[in-house]
């Protein structure tokens, strides 16, 4: 059950010592929640039960893949579906372009399947910022599938921020691999 | 709470509650050139029946300590430990340089309540500033200890303080489920007393407080749409106020209570918006292309800052709140600046830059456009003043996620005790 405030009425004596200065006596009423039941809060209007951890780990993450641009020419564009980014940036390596070209060539011979881009950045930078350069990287990627002739209506695209990251730690190998698009269809 | 008739009561409940068996807070003090006014808290004295571990007292020193303004002395120094006014010798303060003398003490009136008597003298003059009487119980006594510690730092400093007001701070953890748990939770600004106001499966974004402090508003990060919602904070009561076409983000709640700053994406585009909440009106503030996010409005309403990487790299703007469109941008320096907010004065901004050595949290003079670095670590996020302009807190990314508070000049640092998890943002309330 939810409690309600419960309000503490404290009883304030200004003395009259030393200082020789008269005072009335005040009342000053200290307002704390006690145990409010966060459950009880939320309940009925829960969010909707999407858990982004299950998406990142569909995702097998090659090491080798670290730098995006230093991935191997020779391996099939088909086999990746993540595209890396630099600091702060948004733009679309030429490689990467390839590897979406490829997979919206998969996407024109299959008219019912719709593709998922999720745009991630890495942990610097601030929490909200880092939300909308994953919007702008997830949009970029969009715009060359559609380039490729995939309509806009088969794609969604959204941002996880730094919230979801690839790898964890704090250092350049980490935030290589996560700042990142990963697509799905 | 069952009321148990016993005489032991306080003494089992004030152990129960926990935060004093550690009250004792580590303060990280850099000395350099600047000290603050010499103070000396006398440990209060407490009857026999009490335990003698309930360090309340030194709530009101880490309360003081926490501001920079104040050189808190330490016990193990002082000549004389008095309680009572009559035991008091000046003299022996002046001989350590104290200015200030904190006395008190604490003697039991019922089974549930005590009643605490405390006084702030001038050495000097070795006059009484004042004095006061509280009627303490288990569920009030830290908030007396910070009413009292307010009332010693606008008595010599002038000014006033914030150690009465509450943070709101959003938390990820994994549950027994192994899934990942948001958080949002409501602490006094030292992190005690907190409380989980709400639990979700998706992350919690930007909380912000109303100016009356009773709600908060925060966007939620899901996958289809991220909404704004406010709730109130005593029933928990909650609604969404933004679900605009896009996603709908990082919420500011206006100085008067009938507005929130807030940004919409769409297309990998962020603008920023202004809601009126009673209308659910919308008047858009920012059209360009790049990134605009991070709104926070000023003391005076007229402006919002935000981020924006229209430039190269993010640095910090702003618009006027009424008359549209027009952008002023107000970092010059560094590789990049953001999530700014204004101090209670509308005179500088706290905000995350980047200077060369990683995130930091630093202070930028709008006038002089300077900025000066206050943080010792450079990972740093979510960096607020209080609503006195007192302290700055912050969360300090990497291995070991926490919660910082500093002094304003970054000299004085300490954690502030959290629940389980990563912690990920922190909201500061109003002074209500």
């Amino acid at each position: 059950m939810k409690r309600n405030l419960i309000f503490i009425g404290i009883t304030i004596f200004s003395l009259v010592l030393l200082a020789g200065c008269a005072k009335d006596v005040e009342t000053v009423d200290i307002t704390t929640t006690d145990s409010l039941d966060p459950s009880d809060g939320a309940s009925g209007d829960e969010v909707s039960g999407v858990s982004e951890t299950d998406d990142a780990v569909q995702f097998n993450i090659d090491g080798d893949d670290a730098s995006g641009t230093g991935a191997s020419q020779a391996v099939d564009p088909l086999s990746q579906r993540t595209i890396y980014f630099g600091y702060d940036e948004s733009v679309v390596s030429e490689e990467a372009q390839t590897i979406i070209r490829a997979h919206a060539e998969v996407l024109l011979e299959n008219p019912d399947a719709n593709l998922e881009i999720a745009g991630h950045a890495d942990e610097r930078g601030t929490r909200d910022y880092n939300l909308a350069l994953g919007d702008q990287r997830a949009a970029a990627v969009s715009s060359f599938f559609q380039e490729f002739g995939v309509d806009v209506s088969r794609i969604s695209a959204t941002s996880y921020g730094e919230e979801n990251p690839a790898a964890i730690g704090s250092d350049e190998s980490a935030w290589s691999l996560n700042r990142r698009v990963e697509f799905d269809y | 709470m069952p009321k148990i008739a016993s005489k032991f009561l306080l003494i089992v409940v004030l152990l129960l509650a926990g935060s004093y068996a550690n009250a004792v807070v580590t303060i990280e003090i850099d000395q350099g050139v600047k000290r603050g006014i010499p103070i000396a808290i006398v440990p209060f004295g407490i009857p026999q029946d009490i335990d003698e571990g309930l360090e309340l007292d030194e709530v009101i020193r880490s309360d003081l300590s926490r501001t920079g303004r104040f050189d808190v002395k330490k016990v193990d120094g002082f000549l004389q430990t008095p309680t009572k006014v009559e035991d008091v010798i000046f003299a022996d303060w002046r001989l350590i340089g104290v200015d200030y003398l904190v006395i008190g003490s604490i003697e039991r009136v019922d089974e549930i309540n005590s009643r605490l008597e405390t006084r702030l003298f001038n050495v000097f003059d070795e006059k009484q500033i004042f004095g006061s009487q509280f009627i303490v119980s288990t569920s009030n006594d830290r908030q007396v200890m910070h009413r009292i510690a307010n009332e010693v730092y606008k008595r010599v400093t002038g000014t006033k303080s914030s150690f009465h007001t509450r943070i709101a701070y959003s938390i990820a953890s994994v549950s027994s489920e192994n899934k990942t748990e948001h958080k949002l939770v409501v602490a006094d600004y030292d992190g005690h007393n907190a409380t989980v106001v709400l639990k979700t499966d998706n992350p919690i974004l930007s909380p912000s407080w109303s100016p009356d402090s009773e709600m908060i508003t925060y966007s939620i990060l899901e996958k289809n749409q991220s909404k704004v919602w406010v709730q109130k904070i005593s029933s928990g009561k909650r609604q969404v106020v933004a679900e605009f076409e896009g996603q709908n983000r990082s919420p500011s709640w206006s100085p008067d209570g009938t507005r929130l700053a807030f940004t919409i994406s769409r297309k990998g585009n962020s603008d920023i918006f202004v809601l009126t909440l009673a209308t659910g009106e919308i008047v858009q503030l920012t059209r360009d292309r790049q990134i605009d996010t991070e709104p926070a409005w000023s003391p005076d309403a007229d402006y919002i800052v935000f981020t924006s990487n229209r430039g190269k790299g993010a640095q910090i703007y702003r618009v006027r709140a009424n008359e549209n469109q027009l952008v002023e941008r107000m970092t010059m320096y560094g590789k990049s600046n953001s999530r700014a907010s204004y101090s209670p004065s509308g005179e500088q901004l706290i905000l995350i830059t980047d200077q060369g050595k990683g995130n930091q949290v630093g202070i930028f003079d709008i006038e002089s456009k300077s900025i000066t670095v206050v943080s010792p670590t450079s990972i740093d996020d979510s960096a607020v003043y209080s609503p006195n302009g007192d302290m700055l807190m912050y969360i300090v990314e990497g291995r070991d996620r926490h919660i910082k508070i500093l002094s304003p000049d970054g000299r004085v640092q300490s954690r502030v005790e959290f629940v389980e998890g990563a912690v990920k943002q922190v909201a500061w309330s109003s002074d209500n």
